[in-house]
């Protein structure tokens, strides 16, 4: 038996984006997508889907009052929210109006498929950008030190050279890429580790064993 | 109500400026009146005092004749002409018509009076008026004996009760006594002028007088003086006070019935603001009062008067005053004006610059993420498809390209958080400033910790915007310039005023130095106090080397 799931975003480049995601996996049927909140309404009472990806932007009715409705009168629906935000205040809305899990667009691929995962087995499930958004709000301050899992293979590799000291231009040589393209994945190292100096990177690297003594 | 507010400290140095000119007016006014009154008051004083001497000079001169008598015991007719011709009446005796004798006459001796009087060449001579008296008094000669005093002979003063009174009053006393006001016997019928008479005694030559008993018994008759009042009062001057009115009445009643004399007769219109005053005088026993009025022209006669010139300096100086009082108020009112238009223009241009922001903002998100999101998965789709062979070399090319939107997105992110961040607009200030802190935070390393707690009041969207700007240019400067490690940012927004602090533990700078230094770092303090101070609040900063920096915000 294969989930039923909608998809409610105005962005129709994005939603056929999404549809061939999930279409590669076969235990998912995407059944119906729409860009209006009110024709998500309808659609949901028409086909009780497992589950709705929901934008929070979009005509009609804004995302966060159409899981609210929907949660109210189908309980057993499903709501993941897919938004392009990932301050605390949207995560919390969302989550209140009964979402069961949050994930940012910018992280849809790979943790949408963990959120659907999550949520055909009433778990809820919130992606890292929220996971620390949220954490800031419950700790009262955004600075924990985040888990290695969340860096890619090619980051990795950056990182582990620019911890041995090389420079952006030689580790582009090495990796056969632009500079600037070193550039950007130390931006987004740092970015994602919170960490501000070559220094810190190094520190870090050795830290989590990505450099041999 | 405006109208009335501007123009009431106008109207209020007009009233000054009049009044005291109205003060200065009175004074020199009053100065004046007293001059001119002490000037009236000396007039009456030398008037009374000529009166007073011309007088004790008729006096002397009737004394002259009762001398006459005393000495030489009955006087002929021709000794007491060549008495009052050695008087020479005219130069020094202006105003006395001439000197006379009035002699008794019982009514045993009338008949042989009058017969006596015919036979020294007087046929017509005859007692008047005619009647039967006990006691007569005929005037038996008058010197100078021409004109208006020819017409006096015989007649009997003693008969007429004005005179009588005043006569017995003489004998009794044996001091000279003048009669109240009278028609003199000698006025003819025209140019009639009040008089009086003078009298006084003469006694048989050798007869006891020192009693009133005495002298009843032993008078013989009285010398007289007639005196017309104009010619008399005449006679007193060279030159009469000018621009006076001087009256004369017989004792203390002031009428016609009693007026002796007015200098200026019926021409005597006081002015408007006349002043006067009055004197008594005691003249041989009698009475009389002296009024003295001012006519139009007596003011000339004071000191300058200045009054007239404060007036109308005083008036002129007002209005002036009171022009560029106008003037001055006018321009303060257009000055005022101009600034609130003023301030409204650049409420409006932050409000058009703030909504420029909010638009960019949004458009840029919103048309930019969704294709980066689609895009980003669209290559995880393709990468999850690569052919064994070629997944080591193009996934790692598709893992650079899902770097490059990654980083695009997080630059986005930041740009609209600058520009304006959505959740402002979302979910209000705080939660803008927790999510601002945090991007901060994770840019720059410096922590940031953000206390807003509060109570759910909310504040307008435009002091919003406000407060928003200043901790985003307060934080900015700390990166820049404090070298901070960590930053304080806490908003009190339940209170009124609403407070807001940034603290930062960064190097500081010495605010002195800052004011005089170069302008591109005051230039966000500038920003920040007069993004304060067009909301009417108050911008504080507190700074040392070395002890770091604090604002503080109220409105």
């Amino acid at each position: 038996m294969k989930l039923r799931i909608l998809l409610a975003d105005d962005h129709q480049m994005f939603r056929e984006a999404l549809r061939s995601l999930l279409e590669k996996d076969p235990r998912l049927d995407v059944a119906a997508e729409t860009g209006d909140g009110l024709e998500v309404l309808r659609l949901v009472g028409e086909m009780s889907p497992d589950i709705v990806c929901m934008d929070i932007n979009m005509p009609g009715m804004n995302g966060i009052e159409t899981t609210r409705q929907i949660t109210a009168a189908w309980p057993s629906v499903r709501v993941i929210a897919l938004s392009a935000f990932s301050e605390p205040q949207y995560i919390q809305d969302m989550m209140n109006a009964g979402a069961a899990a949050y994930v940012t667009k910018a992280a849809a691929g790979a943790e949408l498929l963990r959120a659907i995962d999550a949520a055909s087995r009433d778990r809820t499930y919130l992606c890292p950008d929220a996971t620390d958004a949220v954490k800031g709000i419950l700790s009262g301050h955004g600075d924990e030190t985040k888990g290695p899992a969340r860096i890619g293979a090619r980051e990795r590799q950056v990182l582990q050279l620019v911890a041995a000291g090389f420079t952006s231009a030689q580790i582009a040589d090495q990796l056969h890429i632009a500079a600037s393209t070193v550039e950007v994945h130390r931006r987004n190292i740092m970015r994602k580790l919170d960490l501000h100096s070559v220094a810190g990177l190094t520190r870090y690297a050795i830290r989590n064993g990505l450099v041999p003594d | 109500m405006d109208w009335l507010r501007h123009r009431i400290p106008i109207l209020l140095v007009l009233a000054v400026s009049l009044g005291v000119t109205w003060l200065l007016w009175r004074h020199e006014h009053h100065n004046a009146a007293l001059d001119l009154q002490a000037r009236l008051d000396a007039d009456l004083r030398d008037v009374t005092s000529r009166i007073e001497q011309r007088m004790a000079v008729y006096e002397q001169m009737l004394r002259g004749a009762q001398g006459l008598f005393a000495a030489s015991g009955d006087v002929g007719r021709n000794s007491f002409r060549t008495y009052v011709e050695s008087l020479q009446l005219g130069a020094d005796f202006a105003g006395i018509e001439g000197v006379g004798l009035a002699r008794i006459v019982s009514h045993a001796q009338r008949e042989g009076h009058v017969a006596a009087l015919r036979r020294q060449g007087f046929p017509d001579y005859a007692i008047r008026p005619g009647g039967v008296r006990a006691i007569y008094a005929p005037i038996v000669q008058l010197e100078p004996f021409v004109g208006r005093n020819r017409r006096v002979l015989g007649r009997d003063p003693y008969a007429t009760a004005e005179r009588r009174s005043a006569m017995d009053q003489a004998r009794d006393s044996g001091t000279p006594a003048i009669t109240g006001k009278i028609t003199l016997a000698l006025e003819s019928d025209t140019d009639v002028q009040p008089g009086f008479a003078m009298f006084l005694p003469i006694y048989g030559n050798g007869m006891p007088r020192d009693t009133i008993a005495t002298r009843r018994a032993s008078i013989i008759g009285w010398v007289i003086a007639p005196i017309r009042m104009n010619n008399f009062m005449a006679s007193l001057y060279g030159e009469r006070p000018p621009a006076t009115d001087i009256t004369i009445y017989d004792g203390l009643e002031m009428s016609d019935r009693t007026l002796l004399f007015d200098s200026a007769g019926s021409h005597g219109k006081p002015g408007k603001a006349h002043i006067a005053a009055t004197e008594y005088l005691q003249i041989a026993g009698h009475t009389w009062t002296l009024a003295i009025r001012s006519l139009p022209g007596f003011d000339a006669r004071a000191g300058k008067d200045k009054s007239d010139f404060i007036a109308i300096a005083g008036i002129g100086l007002s209005v002036l005053l009171t022009l560029l009082a106008h003037g001055f108020i006018a321009d303060s009112v257009r000055r005022k004006q101009s600034e609130e238009k003023m301030s409204a223009l650049s409420r409006h241009l932050v409000a058009v610059q703030e909504g420029t922001r909010r638009r960019l903002s949004g458009e840029l998100h919103d048309r930019t993420s969704p294709n980066l999101a689609a895009i980003g998965i669209n290559l995880d789709v393709i990468a999850a498809a690569l052919p064994e062979a070629e997944a080591p070399d193009l996934g790692a090319r598709l893992e650079d390209t899902r770097a490059l939107i990654e980083d695009t997105t997080a630059s986005i992110r930041e740009i609209c958080a600058d520009l304006r961040p959505p959740v402002l607009d979302y979910a209000g200030l705080p939660a803008a400033l927790e999510s601002y802190a945090g991007q901060f935070g994770r840019r720059t390393g410096i922590a940031v910790r953000v206390d807003c707690a509060h109570g759910g009041a909310k504040l307008a969207p435009e002091l919003e915007s406000a407060l928003f700007r200043i901790v985003q240019e307060a934080l900015t400067n700390c990166a820049k310039h404090a070298r901070a490690t960590s930053i304080g940012v806490i908003l009190r927004q339940d209170d009124f005023p609403v407070r807001l602090t940034v603290v930062d533990d960064g190097s500081g700078f010495d605010l002195e130095q800052m004011k005089e230094a170069a302008y591109s770092s005051g230039l966000g303090i500038i920003t920040m106090r007069e993004l304060a101070e067009f909301f009417g609040g108050k911008f504080t900063i507190e700074s040392n080397p070395g002890k770091g920096t604090r604002i503080d915000v109220e409105i």
